[in-house]
């Protein structure tokens, strides 16, 4: 049934993968890993050392404070970087796409994708504040560019100059359009929804967690923009801070919201980043593939600390069903483990807050008065999820038969 | 052999971080214990320029002669940080007075900032030493304007729960009697408005002499508050007292400051206590 399954879901990966589309869009994601690495690295450091709130800040005493206009070129620095991330996915996508389709000189769509995708995302000095690059976003709208500047190459002279008026207008109407979709896609709106929504009951039950469960690992892959509620932040949710105002004010044991977003997904789910991806890097770290292998190192740093971008370009993850599909098991599994643990008080809830930039392998462990208990239930599910993680991965090597 | 090297760095840094942290998250839930817990809700005073911690003597020895009595503890800070106690609190006291006063008392909105950064330090340190989360504050003179830099550019409602704020003769505008000239700390506090705590209650009281000023401060100096608390905090009320001890240096012995202290941040906080 399991290898139904397995097969089942490499065959749809097989047919995903050989898409001439899709082998642009891995080329283009894995083309961004150097900058990426740079970004992601640069983001792990702050996060530990540099910022107010960074890690050692807050467990180390007498730590050194920096200074204002330090931490402030830092974060100027990081969302440059996410943009450089953006833009050079944005031009190898555009230029693999056209080369692929006999486009000799890629040079005007390469501009136009450029300047629409820096309006669309990054207009007005609204630089994002953390990993927003929305995958999916990018790539439909890039495709959907390339895809006309195709058409318009068919339908004209091939001689024809690539700067020629037409090819200019074409330029100016995807621009145009991008910086119409702009105010859109900026979600401030969304992003409070999001925190109002999931603070509703509903998702203290076992169907509302089931549901963030499945869905979080289909908006990552999907390439989504993941609220930040569903990666790292689940501690200002209302029903998180009653749990811990009952804890504090009477030390009860009986909490008005022992199962909910923190206690289970955010404290069971998340080992390196959605999905438990800190099993699949280790998985990586001993594959046969010297590729993968090198990636797993360049990750593992990042993923002890939930980071799992790095995977999620050099995999690529992106649109993979062969990645979606262990994540949704494991979450699924997961999530079902630590409901009942809490539910049958094996465990007492996760309930306090960690220091920020604190690793989520540690969060049972730390945030639960029952520490013994909650550190056996992660243990089991990161070695479930090894265990589901592993015949996806040897799937994964098969592409790189060639390779020593 | 590379791959176990790594494991092996990361399992250290694992434990490492565990110990750390769990020390880390210990003494922070006992710490957040002990202010969920707490029941003290003092009132924290703040004289103006070149008064001393003794500002207020008169006027809180007319409110615990009027009432329950209520402990009183000055604290001043030193030009290097430090803090001098003087009076202490009692344990059984719920609303204790607490006046925080400065070495360095000078006027100027340069200073202001400074003491702006000594205030801070001191409320961590009276937080560390007595547990309480909420209080109330008056401020004197400069003192508003101390209160009024802390809350745009240093509060923070995950420590500390502020309901009122109330200032007597605070000269937003400085010395200026026109509104149509706003001085450059004006200016700061009217943009930084946005950052004020939305639940906070302002009481801003006035003195006049002949309509115009308190014999110091401008009325329209004090007026000027307007712009920078309307619309950002959870209500604001302008008192306008005239007639005898509306004079700037005797507004807090005023009979109606009393009252005012008395109806609008007292009671309400000690309610607040008792829930």
């Amino acid at each position: 049934m399991f290898n139904y399954l397995i097969n089942t879901v490499q065959r749809w990966d097989d047919r995903l993968i050989h898409r001439p589309a899709f082998q642009s869009i891995a080329l283009a994601i894995q083309q961004s890993i150097p900058i990426l690495a740079i970004d992601i690295y640069c983001r792990l450091v702050f996060k530990l050392i540099l910022f107010p709130d960074a890690l050692f800040a807050n467990i180390l005493k007498k730590y050194p404070i920096f200074p204002d206009t330090i931490v402030d070129h830092a974060r100027f620095i990081l969302s440059n970087l996410d943009i450089a991330v953006a833009m050079v996915f944005v031009i190898g996508l555009t230029y693999h796409y056209l080369t692929a389709r006999g486009v000799k000189n890629t040079s005007l769509p390469i501009v136009t994708n450029f300047i629409a995708t820096y309006i669309l995302l990054f207009q007005k000095d609204q630089l994002p504040t953390y990993i927003t690059i929305q995958y999916l976003l990018i790539t439909i709208l890039t495709l959907l560019s390339c895809a006309t500047y195709y058409w318009l190459h068919k339908h004209f002279s091939a001689t024809t100059s690539p700067f020629n008026l037409k090819y200019l207008l074409w330029s100016i109407i995807i621009i145009s359009f991008n910086v119409m979709l702009h105010p859109i896609i900026q979600w401030p709106r969304l992003q409070t929804m999001f925190a109002t929504l999931l603070s509703q009951n509903f998702f203290t039950s076992f169907l509302g967690l089931l549901l963030i469960a499945i869905l979080a690992p289909f908006l990552f892959v999907l390439g989504f923009s993941i609220p930040p509620e569903l990666t790292n932040n689940q501690t200002t949710l209302n029903t998180v801070i009653s749990n811990l105002d009952a804890m504090l004010t009477h030390s009860i044991s009986t909490l008005p919201f022992p199962e909910n977003l923190y206690s289970i997904y955010g404290s069971f789910t998340l080992f390196g980043g959605i999905g438990n991806t800190l099993a699949l890097n280790l998985l990586l770290l001993f594959a046969a593939s010297k590729k993968y292998r090198r990636l797993a190192i360049l990750a593992w740093l990042p993923s002890l600390f939930d980071n799992n971008f790095l995977l999620y370009a050099g995999i690529p993850i992106f649109l993979r069903p062969l990645m979606l599909i262990p994540m949704l098991l494991i979450n699924i599994i997961g999530t079902l483990i630590a409901y009942l643990a809490v539910f049958l008080h094996f465990t007492q809830p996760v309930v306090f807050i960690t220091p920020s930039g604190m690793p989520n392998v540690l969060l049972p462990t730390l945030a639960s008065s029952t520490p013994i208990q909650s550190t056996i239930i992660a243990i089991l599910i990161f070695c479930l999820s090894l265990l589901i993680y592993y015949p996806f991965t040897k799937r994964l090597m098969i592409e790189v038969p060639n390779e020593k | 052999m590379k791959n176990r090297i790594i494991l092996g760095f990361s399992l250290i840094l694992i434990i490492i971080l565990g110990f750390y942290g769990q020390y880390w998250v210990s003494q922070t839930s006992t710490n957040q214990a002990k202010l969920q817990n707490s029941r003290m809700t003092p009132v924290i005073f703040i004289p103006g320029s070149s008064a001393t911690v003794n500002r207020f003597d008169n006027l809180l020895t007319t409110i615990n002669s009027n009432g329950p009595a209520h402990s009183i503890l000055k604290v001043l800070v030193k030009k290097n940080g430090d803090l001098v106690y003087q009076g202490n609190i009692n344990a059984t006291d719920r609303q204790p007075f607490i006046v925080i006063g400065f070495e360095n008392n000078k006027d100027g909105y340069d200073n202001i900032k400074k003491q702006t950064q000594w205030l801070t330090s001191a409320l961590d340190s009276l937080q560390e030493r007595y547990h309480f989360k909420t209080f109330a504050a008056v401020g004197h003179s400069n003192g508003g304007l101390i209160w009024t830099n802390y809350f745009e550019n240093y509060y923070d409602s995950d420590s500390f729960n502020v309901p009122t704020l109330t200032t007597l003769g605070t000269p937003f505008n400085f010395s200026e009697s026109s509104l149509q000239h706003r001085t450059e700390m004006l200016k700061d506090f009217v943009q930084g408005g946005k950052n004020l705590p939305s639940n906070l209650s302002m009481y801003s009281i006035a003195g006049t002499e002949d309509y115009t000023d308190d014999g110091i401060v401008p009325i329209q100096s004090v007026i000027a508050g307007k712009y920078i608390y309307q619309k950002h905090v959870k209500s604001y009320t302008q008192t306008i007292l005239s007639g005898d001890n509306a004079q700037h240096s005797s507004l807090p012995d005023n009979p109606e400051v009393v009252k005012i202290l008395q109806s609008k941040v007292i009671v309400p906080l000690s309610r607040m206590t008792q829930r």
